[in-house]
C-alpha cells in the first residue's frame, strides 16, 4: 500500500502557478484512448468520479456547449456538481466549467490535456482556473484594475524611496 | 490594512498614495463585491471589512485541490482494475 502511494506520488506533480490556478501533471499506466473514454463515457465516469458514494449522472452532453451534472449521494447528504463543456477535442483536449452547488457562483475552468507517451502510458495535465463571482461579473476588470495599478505604482514609489 | 482597524477613505488614499477619487472608486468596487462596507458619519466615509471574506475563497480552493487529487487517485485505481477488461 505504502509502495503504491509512493509510486503515485512520484508520478504526479502538483503546482500552483498562481493563487487562482492549480496544475496537476500525472502519468497513468494506460493508453490514451482508455483514459479519454474514462473521462467522456458516462458509464465509465460513474465508476470512479464519485468519492466512493453513489454517483448519479443526471446530464452529460460531451460536446461544445453541452451540460453536465453529477450528483453524489452519501450518508452526509447530496452534493451536486455541474458545468458546461467548452471544448471537446478527442483524444487530447477537454475543457469544461465546474461549479459545486455548495459554492454557487464560484465557477472554475478545468482544462485536461491527454498526452500519449508512446509507451502505452498517458500523461494528464489538468489545470483548474478559479473565477470568482467578481471575475464573472467583470467587476475586477472595471475599476478594480485601475485601483490596483495605482496601488502598485504607489508601492513602487515607496520602495524606490526606501531603497 | 482594514484587517487591523476601520479607516476613512481619506486615510486609505493617503496610505496608498492614491487620489481621493481613485480610492473612492477602488473602495466602491470592493464594496460591490461584499469585501468591505462603508458608513458615512458627517462628512467622513469610513470603510471596514465586509461580510464576505477572502478566506472563504481560499478555503474553497484548498478543498477543491484535495478533491481534484482524490479524483485522480480514483481514476488511477479505476484504470488499474479495468485493465484486463478492456
Amino acid at each position: 500500500m505504502t509502495t503504491a502511494t509512493n509510486e503515485s506520488a512520484a508520478r504526479s506533480k502538483v503546482t500552483t502557478p498562481s493563487d487562482r490556478e492549480i496544475r496537476v501533471e500525472r502519468i497513468f499506466d494506460a493508453p490514451r484512448d482508455r483514459v479519454w473514454k474514462a473521462y467522456t463515457e458516462p458509464e465509465l465516469v460513474r465508476q470512479w468520479w464519485g468519492r466512493g458514494n453513489k454517483l448519479v449522472i443526471e446530464k452529460m452532453e460531451v460536446e461544445r456547449g453541452g451540460h453536465w451534472r453529477f450528483v453524489e449521494h452519501s450518508d452526509q447528504g447530496v452534493h451536486g456538481f455541474e458545468g458546461r463543456y467548452r471544448e471537446v477535442t478527442p483524444p487530447d483536449r477537454l475543457v469544461s466549467t465546474f461549479e459545486w452547488d455548495g459554492m454557487p457562483g464560484h465557477v472554475l475552468v478545468e482544462t485536461t490535456i491527454f498526452e500519449d507517451m508512446g509507451d502505452g502510458r498517458t500523461r494528464i495535465i489538468a489545470t483548474s482556473l478559479f473565477h470568482t463571482t467578481e471575475d464573472r461579473d467583470g467587476m475586477l476588470q472595471s475599476g478594480m484594475e485601475g485601483g490596483m495599478n495605482e496601488s502598485y505604482a504607489a508601492l513602487d514609489r515607496l520602495l524606490a524611496k526606501t531603497a | 490594512m482594514l484587517g487591523r482597524r476601520d479607516a476613512s477613505i481619506t486615510e486609505l488614499a493617503e496610505k496608498f498614495g492614491m487620489t481621493l477619487t481613485g480610492m473612492k472608486k477602488h473602495v466602491g468596487v470592493l464594496e460591490g463585491a461584499g469585501l468591505v462596507t462603508t458608513q458615512k458619519v458627517g462628512r467622513v466615509r469610513t470603510a471596514r471589512l465586509g461580510p464576505r471574506r477572502l478566506d472563504d475563497e481560499a478555503a474553497w480552493i484548498e478543498m477543491y485541490r484535495e478533491m481534484l487529487i482524490d479524483r485522480l487517485n480514483r481514476l488511477e485505481d479505476f484504470l488499474e482494475r479495468t485493465k484486463e477488461a478492456s
